[in-house]
């Protein structure tokens, strides 16, 4: 049952967190109104997401069942400082905008039932693809939203990409059209763009 | 098998020697990061000039040309934004009109309120060239003569709002900072 394929497949798709278990709404909504903070945002879940089931996995031997979800969330909430720490280190920039929204990544939902639902349960191999493939699929749908969001919203794509790439980044801006709708940038956009996105998958799986 | 207390203090320290040792490999630069940020938007206020800045005070910078005083640059800092502090440069010349706004430090709305931020939009530029006399200082849709940027209008009126204080300090410490300028130049 525990392939690689399967994991891969049941991440990217059959049970992508964002479409199918509809989990960590709080930051996707948040941070998918343009791509730059989507991708950064998205990055940092994946690599906290990763790390925390490897984590998780390694002790989960020693993990009673009465102290197991203090000791998941102490885990995750540790990862995401490290993550807020690294992102001061290297991106400072980028941090002074989505820095709000990396603390709240404890809140997604995603990495505390990965962490128990899958890397609680098996080895370090797989709970660590587990991880990197939920991730993936949770970062495909911010980037997607964070496009269709970005286009729509404000006319633009891939602005402000200098945060994340330094200097080279000034250049990749594209502007279709001098302002857009700015509904879809406000968060019942978000809400308008996830239910798009979920009825298009339904409709693509089915 | 251990009781899950030891456990957990076990992991806890884990983690926490983890986070300690990151931070404290990584503090010098994220404290240099955080003062270049910070002096970055201060160079910017004046924009390309070969004046020099002096600091006097925590906060409180001169201009001059030649050693002529050009004018002054100040923090201010407003609380009435949508999510905590905003805290910006204002660059002032000695007949207290504005030369320029920076936002240094904010935590708005990414996408929304994060117009205030130079790297995201020029609407911090409506202040230059304005001054307390000159001006109404408050937004166009409360009769004064800023516009708000669509979708903000809690952090553009803290902005206005938050300038014009920052003008009327300026405008009551005017003699004092002139003052303390002389006085930086007699010990330097």
């Amino acid at each position: 049952m525990n392939s690689i394929r399967t994991i891969t497949v049941e991440g990217l798709w059959t049970n992508n967190p964002a479409m199918v278990q509809l989990l960590g709404l709080c930051p996707l909504l948040a941070v998918s109104n343009t791509f730059s903070s989507a991708l950064g945002l998205g990055l940092t879940t994946l690599a906290v997401l990763t790390f925390s089931n490897l984590f998780i996995s390694l002790f989960r031997g020693m993990l009673h069942d009465s102290i197991r979800l203090p000791a998941q969330i102490m885990v995750i909430a540790s990862f995401v400082t490290l993550a807020d720490i690294l992102l001061q280190y290297w991106f400072f920039d980028l941090h002074q905008r989505i820095g709000l929204f990396v603390a709240l990544i404890v809140t997604n939902c995603t990495l505390l039932g990965r962490a128990t639902s899958f890397a609680s349960r098996n080895a370090i191999g797989y709970a660590t693809l587990d991880g990197f493939m939920m991730g993936c699929g949770f970062l495909g749908v911010l980037l997607l939203m964070g496009t269709v969001r970005e286009i729509i919203g404000m006319g633009t794509l891939f602005s402000n990409m200098q945060l994340l790439l330094g200097e080279s980044g000034y250049n990749l801006e594209l502007r279709f059209r001098e302002s857009g709708f700015l509904l879809l940038v406000l968060p019942p956009g978000a809400f308008l763009t996830l239910g798009c996105v979920i009825a298009l998958k339904n409709r693509l799986s089915a | 098998m251990k009781s899950p207390i030891t456990t957990l203090v076990l992991l806890a320290a884990v983690c926490g020697l983890l986070i300690s040792t990151l931070h404290a490999l990584t503090k010098g630069t994220i404290v240099e990061n955080q003062q270049q940020y910070a002096t970055r938007q201060l160079l910017a206020v004046l924009g390309k000039t070969s004046e020099n800045i002096m600091q006097l005070d925590d906060g409180l910078y001169f201009s001059e040309l030649d050693g002529e005083l050009t004018g002054f640059i100040f923090g201010q800092s407003t609380k009435q934004g949508y999510n905590g502090n905003i805290s910006a440069w204002i660059a002032i010349d000695l007949s207290q009109e504005i030369r320029g706004v920076r936002v240094y430090e904010h935590q708005e709305t990414p996408g929304i309120g994060d117009k205030i931020d130079t790297q995201v939009s020029a609407w911090i530029r409506n202040f230059d060239g304005t001054s307390l006399a000159g001006n109404n200082w408050s937004l166009a849709k409360d009769g004064g003569d800023f516009d708000h940027f669509t979708g903000a209008t809690i952090t553009s009126r803290a902005m206005v709002l938050s300038v014009r204080t920052g003008l009327l300090t300026a405008l009551n410490n005017s003699t004092k900072w002139i003052k303390s300028v002389d006085s930086y130049h007699e010990q330097h």
